[in-house]
């Protein structure tokens, strides 16, 4: 009926800097040290070099074809910003980056966005059809996550293309696949399905943003004991006497019987 | 009455054997904590220590009765800090009390409040049956977040055993500044005007009637730059020496002390004139003006009842929720999880 929210005013000034790595792991642990350094940015999102490779294709952003792309916005106070920028700086060129690129104005910073903005669509242009998941690591397990995953893309014979906010270990995984080829949406499927168990399995969560739904529900129990999913029914059930509030999008199937 | 737990096992234990419980952490919010006739009182300080922190996380998971200022301590060893700063830290708060009570401290300006920071809860419900909800990671939409349920809930849900948080970076320096008006209409014009400028500031409170408080925090000559901002923007200011020790007595609520009741009221800067008519006694307004903390006299909570704003007392009153938990969602989700009707607000 009623919505409320709080709003913020717009941040004075932003740093944005894009830095290209040999390997997703040295983009990966480019983010380790910039957390260590106690800095906290906006955002911090890393893209693969398939999802480079779409978001050229699709917006010619002009970003370096190599493994692992990092995007870091610094946002405040001018004065602030400008600090944390200089340390930003120090951390990046120790992190192995093979170029490193600043935003001298909005245009730049645009230019930097714009691939990573239009990836998802890109995908499109990769593949006929594809799946977009979002799973949850603790940041500390991202390069595990990514080993794992790349295993997995082999193992299904399916391309799979990463685009993530490294920042908080939410993955964003695309699956590739063709609809019309026999078999290949159920084993996309359950490749995505593989990829939510690691999530789960190395502490993290089946959604980082974008909520469960029919697709997930059935991974609810990897993650919640009975006892928790029985839980959540009580009170569904309590509010929604009738069933009637989007039924079937959380809850899987298996707490009922409880 | 009283039992203590020191165990999520002997938590499950109290809960089956006593018909009416009333959870307490460090106790020092008596108005939620103290058991009422035919209550147990369920002492939860041993329920306490910090269970995982790996600080590149930036996630801390401990007992519920752990205090406030363990953990603090710990989070200070690597530079790090709980953004929504939870008051009453040293008279001996802890983590699941502040949660039931959903206070938050003058540094919540920065970040937001407790329920931005509160990630994931072990509890026990009204059944004796023990219930996860929310994650130990910084970003989780997966189920039905039953931690952010028991923000302010008084306990009314379940007794809190685990809980996660969110931790960030501390600044590296902060500094405050005071600023007086004339009047309390030149104060709020100017908090209007401050609230809409995007200067990162940590705090913002209004002392009524007419001083502002505005800390800042960051790298050192950032900090001092943007200070130099804030007093050509505001024509002066006077620069507290103290930093540090000024704002932890603000948390502690010191400027309650002496007052008989303590009163946390949701506010918003167009109610303040309205709560400056009440006879109140010694309070402030933080968050820009969101949230007031005030102690009173029975005259003084008895004026503000009467106003029908909602309020929380902490300390010197029998009824601390105003107004009392209504409407479907508070009776549905209480049925669902205590429906014995075993623990606050039955």
């Amino acid at each position: 009926m009623e919505i409320t929210l709080r709003l913020l005013p717009k941040p004075e000034a932003y740093h944005t800097v894009l830095a290209a790595y040999p390997s997703l792991e040295a983009a990966g642990e480019a983010v380790s040290l910039i957390i260590r350094k106690g800095l906290l940015p906006g955002a911090m999102e890393i893209m693969d070099r398939l999802s480079i490779e779409a978001a050229e294709k699709a917006v010619r952003a002009g970003y370096p074809l190599v493994e692992g792309l990092l995007i870091v916005e610094l946002e405040g106070p001018k004065e602030e910003v400008a600090e944390e920028a200089l340390v930003l700086e120090r951390v990046l060129r120790e992190s192995g980056a093979l170029e490193l690129r600043v935003a001298r104005d909005e245009a730049e910073r645009q230019a930097i966005w714009k691939g990573r903005k239009a990836a998802f669509s890109a995908v499109g242009r990769l593949s006929p059809d594809y799946l977009v998941q979002d799973g949850v690591v603790p940041r500390s397990k991202l390069g595990e996550a990514l080993r794992e995953i790349q295993r997995l893309s082999r193992e299904y014979g399916l391309r799979v293309a990463n685009v993530f906010h490294a920042g908080d270990g939410n993955l964003h995984p695309l699956v590739l696949y063709d609809g019309k080829r026999p078999g290949e949406l159920e084993r996309a499927e359950a490749l995505a399905g593989e990829i939510l168990k690691l999530c789960v399995r190395l502490g993290g969560s089946l959604t980082g943003e974008h909520g469960i739904g029919v697709e997930k529900k059935g991974y609810m129990p990897e993650m919640f004991a009975p006892e928790d999913l029985e839980a959540m029914e009580r009170v569904k059930k309590a509010l929604d006497p009738k069933g009637l509030a989007n039924r079937g999008k959380v809850l899987p199937e298996v707490a009922h019987a409880g | 009455m009283r039992v203590s737990a020191r165990t999520l096992a002997e938590v499950v234990e109290a809960v089956r054997a006593y018909p009416r419980l009333r959870p307490k952490g460090g106790g020092t919010k008596p108005a939620l904590s103290t058991p009422r006739e035919g209550e147990a009182s369920l002492e939860l300080m041993g329920l306490s220590g910090i269970l995982e922190y790996h600080p590149e996380e930036f996630v801390l998971t401990a007992f519920a009765g752990t205090p406030i200022a363990e953990v603090e301590e710990a989070l200070r060893a690597h530079g790090q800090y709980l953004p929504f700063h939870p008051p009453l830290k040293g008279r001996g708060a802890t983590l699941g009390g502040t949660v039931a009570a959903g206070l938050s401290g003058p540094l919540r300006h920065r970040y937001g409040g407790l329920r931005d920071f509160l990630l994931g809860v072990r509890f026990v419900d009204g059944e004796g049956r023990v219930v996860r909800g929310g994650g130990k990671v910084v970003k989780n939409a997966a189920g039905f977040p039953f931690h952010r349920l028991m923000v302010g809930s008084l306990g009314a849900f379940g007794v809190m055993v685990e809980l996660s948080f969110k931790v960030f970076p501390r600044p590296r320096t902060t500094r405050t500044l005071r600023v007086r008006r004339e009047n309390l209409e030149e104060a709020l014009a100017e908090l209007e005007r401050l609230r809409l400028l995007p200067l990162d500031l940590l705090a913002l409170d209004l002392v009524p009637p007419a001083t502002l408080e505005l800390r800042l925090g960051g790298f050192e000559r950032s900090v001092e730059a943007r200070l130099k901002r804030l007093q050509d923007l505001l024509g002066d200011g006077e620069v507290l020496a103290e930093d540090e020790a000024h704002w932890e007595a603000v948390r502690d609520l010191g400027f309650l002390e002496g007052s008989p009741i303590w009163v946390k009221v949701p506010a918003k800067p167009h109610l303040i004139p309205r709560l400056e008519a009440l006879p109140l006694g010694p309070r402030r307004y933080l968050d820009g003006g969101e949230v007031l903390y005030a102690g009173t006299t029975e005259e003084g909570l008895k004026a503000l009842r009467e106003t029908g704003l909602p309020h929380l007392v902490l300390r010197g009153a029998e009824t601390p929720l105003f107004p009392e938990p209504q409407g479907a969602f508070f009776a549905g989700v209480k049925k669902a999880l205590d429906p014995k009707g075993r623990f606050p607000l039955g």
